[in-house]
């Protein structure tokens, strides 16, 4: 008799308890597997940036070409033309210079034509993303062929290290 | 054959070991695998502590007078039955053995009479009754066939005794049968184990395999999570977490959504050209930006202002503000905003545009890359050029 009772009870005892952590655990196990998902992902995020480091190391201009005439020399402008001028001081993210941002503004009396060459030739350099075309916005200087207007090209430039990145 | 109404599948042999039968005056212990039973006074004489472990007390108890049977301890307490110790010692000492008081018989069935003969009793019993007479291994022969005079000579008789019949001058009429092939009455077991106590201890052993079960499968859990923790904590090892990390993820996420669309702006220029060349707008000035720099483009706006007097009323500028929204290929929607001069201006909605002119700024792209190189892109200068 006692051990029929101590045996139903061993039953019983077994069976709620290891219900109850089985569902526990399968709860921990799913929240751990989650969990496992999630820093796999930040992992791989992490691997990831050192892909997209490489790849915005293609789009964008070394250290050293953010020069003035060298730009102009790379866009083909220049006085008494289109002029190149950086507006204000670059811009870092964080501490580290390995990246950061030049925001340029060409300027100066051209043609239509002549700008569709600069902003395609913007397009296929690295770095240069432009935010604002504007045709005849302001008068050319006196003197000025009648076909030429004042352009005005503002955008960013964008920089790297390659001694960091 | 069906004895006693019960089913006929237990008997006496199959459910016990050792079986000791105690008669009036004597006691027959049938060992387990043994033909030769052991004769003596009582069963304690005959028996030995391993044997009593698995031994079977079989005994004919007689009836108070109101017919109940008497104590069954009292009785096997013999000499000293009034002796109450007496008959709570012997309780102690005989309660875990199987107790079988054989006078507790059903009857038999109609025109049956079923006779044992064991120890020094002659004990048989029929539709009516059971009744116990004395016998001796020189006589049972002959008591059984008086008992027989008392009943009809067709009728049916079981005899179940281990005796031996070869010396015997006259065998008794019947069937005989071994003493272990006695069908077992419930109703003879007066200690028959209850369910409980018959299953107390599977129930205990399969309690215990299964609390082992669940801890075994418990276990392999605890070591599943136990694995996946190590995993979890061997992978953040692995994640860089410098703070500089943060900061150029962010510059990059930034400078990648800002260069996404640069391919478009050429393309949108052009096409505000071709859109007012279609319209033959007179312009004064042309204007395309984004309207928040700081954030990575979305749309663009373009502005386009016509010549000072060009046009008078809505009835000239309607036309080519309609003009101009179907000569180009980019404006999503365009709008006369309010003012004293002819302003038009135009949204380009970048996600569609950047779809629409894939596979043109991929040719772009394609092309530059074989045109362009990556790095140090200022091409080798000319000795005496740097004025």
């Amino acid at each position: 008799m006692m051990r029929f009772t101590l045996g139903m009870a061993i039953c019983c005892f077994a069976f709620i308890i290891g219900a109850y952590l089985y569902f526990e655990n399968e709860d921990l196990l799913t929240v751990k597997t989650r969990g496992l998902r999630d820093v796999e992902e930040e992992r791989d995020a992490g691997k990831n940036l050192q892909n997209r480091i490489r790849n915005i190391r293609k789009i964008s201009m070394v250290q050293g070409d953010d020069q003035k005439f060298t730009i102009e020399r790379l866009l083909d402008i220049g006085a008494p033309g289109m002029e190149l001028r950086f507006v204000g001081q670059p811009r870092t993210s964080g501490s580290s210079r390995a990246l950061y941002r030049h925001t340029f503004r060409i300027q100066g009396p051209t043609t239509y034509g002549d700008t569709l060459e600069v902003l395609q030739k913007m397009a296929n350099l690295p770095g240069f993303t432009v935010y604002k075309y504007c045709f005849a916005c302001s008068k050319p200087p006196k003197g000025t062929p009648e076909e030429y207007q004042m352009v005005q090209i503002e955008g960013y430039l964008y920089v790297y290290d390659p001694n960091v990145l | 054959m069906a004895l006693f109404g019960t089913k006929p599948t237990i008997t006496l042999g199959s459910k016990f070991k050792n079986i000791c039968f105690i008669g009036l005056n004597r006691v027959e212990f049938m060992p387990d695998k043994t033909e030769d039973a052991i004769f003596g006074d009582t069963w304690q004489d005959v028996t030995d502590e391993q044997t009593r472990k698995k031994l079977c007390l079989a005994f004919f108890a007689p009836r108070e007078l109101d017919g109940e049977p008497v104590n069954p301890f009292a009785f096997l307490a013999g000499e000293e039955a009034d002796d109450e110790d007496a008959g709570a010692m012997m309780r102690q000492a005989v309660e875990h053995m199987p107790l079988l008081d054989l006078c507790r018989m059903a009857p038999a069935t109609v025109n049956t009479v079923n006779i044992l003969v064991v120890a020094d009793v002659i004990y048989h019993w029929d539709v009516n009754d059971n009744y116990v007479q004395p016998t001796t291994q020189y006589s049972w022969g002959r008591d059984i066939k008086q008992i027989l005079k008392a009943y009809a000579r067709n009728i049916d008789v079981n005899i179940y005794t281990n005796w031996p019949t070869d010396q015997m001058a006259e065998v008794p009429k019947g069937t005989m049968h071994p003493v272990r092939s006695l069908p077992l009455d419930p109703e003879v077991w007066i200690n028959m184990p209850t369910f409980q106590e018959q299953w107390g201890t599977h129930v205990l052993v399969a309690s215990l395999l299964l609390a082992c079960g669940v801890y075994g499968v418990l276990y392999l859990q605890q070591q599943k999570i136990d694995k996946i923790s190590e995993q979890i904590r061997i992978v953040q090892q692995q994640i860089p977490r410098e703070s500089r990390f943060a900061s150029m993820a962010q510059a990059i996420n930034e400078q990648e959504k800002h260069m996404h669309p640069r391919a478009l702006f050429p393309y949108i220029v052009k096409d505000m050209g071709h859109a007012i060349h279609g319209a033959q707008m007179k312009i004064e000035n042309l204007e395309v930006k984004n309207p928040r720099p700081q954030d990575p483009p979305e749309n663009l706006l373009v502005t386009i202002e016509a010549e000072k007097d060009a046009y008078q009323g809505w009835l000239e500028e309607e036309p080519v503000a309609k003009a101009l929204l179907l000569n180009s290929a980019t404006l999503k929607a365009i709008r006369k905003p309010p003012g004293n001069t002819f302003k038009l201006e135009g949204l380009i909605d970048l996600s569609n545009t950047l779809r629409t002119f894939q596979e043109v700024i991929a040719q772009q792209k394609r092309d530059a890359q074989s045109d362009t190189p990556t790095r140090n892109v200022l091409p080798e200068q000319p000795e005496g050029d740097a004025s």
